[in-house]
């Protein structure tokens, strides 16, 4: 009985010094992109690697989202005759959660285990003290440019994952279940707001801003080498991932 | 001896219930070598750490040019740091970088030097350290011994006041770390700086140092010239010096 106080105990303080951890970082990452110099070709260098280097999974993940969303709901919808509203269905599901979260998450596994990782080398090989020792400071070199980048592209990312979604949708729906392609279309457009594809878009910045973050903080506070390293990748992967889908509900809650 | 450039007075430092450094103080003489010797795991690294500003005693102070580094605000440790240089264990370039624009980056990040004229300058001192040839190279493709003399030449490229050496020829062969030594005592001679070096290599303390002093049980047990280490009565640096197993040190500790 003991143990399992003292496992449940120590596994809250370790929630609320990571969570404590991470809004200091936070804080003093706003302090250090509001102070100049901003380096831009850093950002520009972040914004490649999050950004250009993850489109091919986010198109490929979402094309077959959006091809068995479309999929799934014609068996449904068709037991009670309303596959006309398909098309609206699948657009909506992308476009207010879909799109947002799965586009996160997939950067999260590509880019945000990247930053842990690369961070984490850095710290247990002395060069996260070396540019301290450099008179730069780290956060404002490492940290500033990666979660900047990820605030911009992850939005970006999500426009293009909704579009390639509503394209494999149109494509099972119309192309191979044959539902009429003027009733899918213009059902589409009818009840889709645009409203719906803003809101996803703040969602997946916040979760750009989470994704980033926590693979910083992970990094950054990454000890004892190789093992260590992995270790916080790791758990910069699961912490993310969970931290997405939670932030998801709320704002969904809030926004909607 | 000379004034001294950095005083540390009685400096505390616990990590977790681990009391590293017990009430430690040392000087340190401007325009020398002053080698820190110790036990591997016995608070070297960490008593160089508080001299750069990386790590804050409990308690204690450490004077830098008139100004306690314990106190100091952040901006005036930022000029501070700028005053000096430190070549890391294994070197602690970043892998992303090729060595030129490693040696070159604390320029780039403090001057307004044009890109022509770091390169300039980054060849001077690769040139000083005999890494001609390998400015296009990154860190994972040279051998340990270039990594640290390319550390070394990172270290001076903004002529620091001090430099500060966390085991320079630690896990070098015996040809490389002579020239490692060699380096230091030529630099430190040709730019008349300030260095702190810590090491457990006796045959090179004696070779670079000005003043050497003991560290141990976070205290510094004796210090003065080599001649006078030599001859100190003191069982555990006699011990450490000769290098035997027998003394009051075990190997436990």
């Amino acid at each position: 009985m003991k143990r399992i106080v003292e496992i449940f105990g120590n596994a809250i303080i370790d929630f609320i010094s990571a969570a404590g951890g991470i809004f200091n970082l936070l804080l003093k990452t706003i302090r250090w992109s509001i102070s100049p110099p901003l380096k831009l070709e850093r950002l520009f260098y972040q914004m490649e690697f999050i950004g250009v280097r993850s489109l091919f999974v986010v198109i490929l993940v979402s094309t077959f989202t959006g091809m068995v969303l479309a999929l799934q709901t014609y068996t449904g919808f068709r037991r009670f005759g309303a596959e006309s509203m398909m098309g609206a269905v699948v657009a909506l599901s992308l476009c207010r959660e879909l799109g947002p979260v799965l586009t996160s998450i997939m950067v999260t596994a590509r880019a945000g285990s990247a930053m842990a990782a690369e961070i984490g080398t850095m710290r247990v090989t002395e060069q996260i003290d070396a540019l301290f020792v450099m008179a730069v400071n780290p956060i404002k070199y490492l940290v500033v440019p990666r979660v900047l980048a990820s605030i911009f592209v992850v939005p970006v990312l999500t426009v293009i994952s909704d579009y390639t979604g509503i394209v494999g949708g149109y494509l099972v729906g119309v192309k191979l279940l044959n539902v009429n392609e003027g009733v899918y279309i213009n059902r589409t457009i009818e009840i889709l707001e645009l409203s719906d594809i803003y809101n996803g878009l703040l969602k997946s910045a916040v979760f750009g801003l989470l994704l980033s973050i926590i693979g910083c903080y992970k990094g950054y506070n990454a000890q004892g080498g190789a093992r260590g390293v992995g270790k916080a990748t790791t758990e910069a992967v699961v912490l993310a991932c969970v931290v997405i889908f939670i932030a998801d509900y709320v704002l969904t809650a809030f926004l909607f | 001896m000379s004034e001294n450039i950095i005083e540390i007075k009685e400096i505390y430092k616990k990590f977790g219930s681990q009391q590293v450094l017990k009430g430690l103080s040392l000087n340190i003489p401007k325009g020398l070598v002053t080698v820190i010797i110790g036990r591997s795991g016995g608070g070297k690294s960490v008593l160089l750490k508080h001299i750069i500003g990386l790590l804050k005693p409990d308690a204690g102070q450490i004077i830098f040019d008139g100004v306690d580094l314990v106190t100091a605000d952040e901006k005036t440790l930022q000029g501070i740091r700028k005053r000096f240089g430190m070549l890391f264990q294994e070197g602690a370039l970043f892998d992303s970088l090729n060595l030129e624009d490693n040696i070159g980056f604390p320029l780039f990040e403090h001057t307004k030097l044009s890109d022509k004229e770091v390169y300039e300058r980054v060849r001077e001192v690769m040139a000083m350290v005999g890494l001609t040839g390998a400015e296009k190279k990154f860190p994972s493709e040279i051998s340990g011994g270039m990594r640290k003399r390319a550390g070394l030449a990172r270290a001076i490229i903004s002529n620091p006041e001090v430099i500060l050496f966390d085991e320079p020829t630690s896990g070098l062969d015996p040809v490389m770390s002579a020239t490692i030594d060699n380096l230091i005592v030529d630099i430190q001679k040709r730019l008349n700086v300030t260095c702190i070096v810590i090491s457990h290599d006796i045959k090179s303390t004696f070779r670079i140092a000005h003043k050497i002093a003991m560290l141990y049980e976070g205290q510094i047990i004796a210090e003065g010239t080599p001649e006078q280490m030599q001859n100190y009565d003191n069982a555990y640096l006699k011990q450490f010096i000769g290098g035997l197993t027998e003394g009051p040190m075990t190997a436990e500790k």
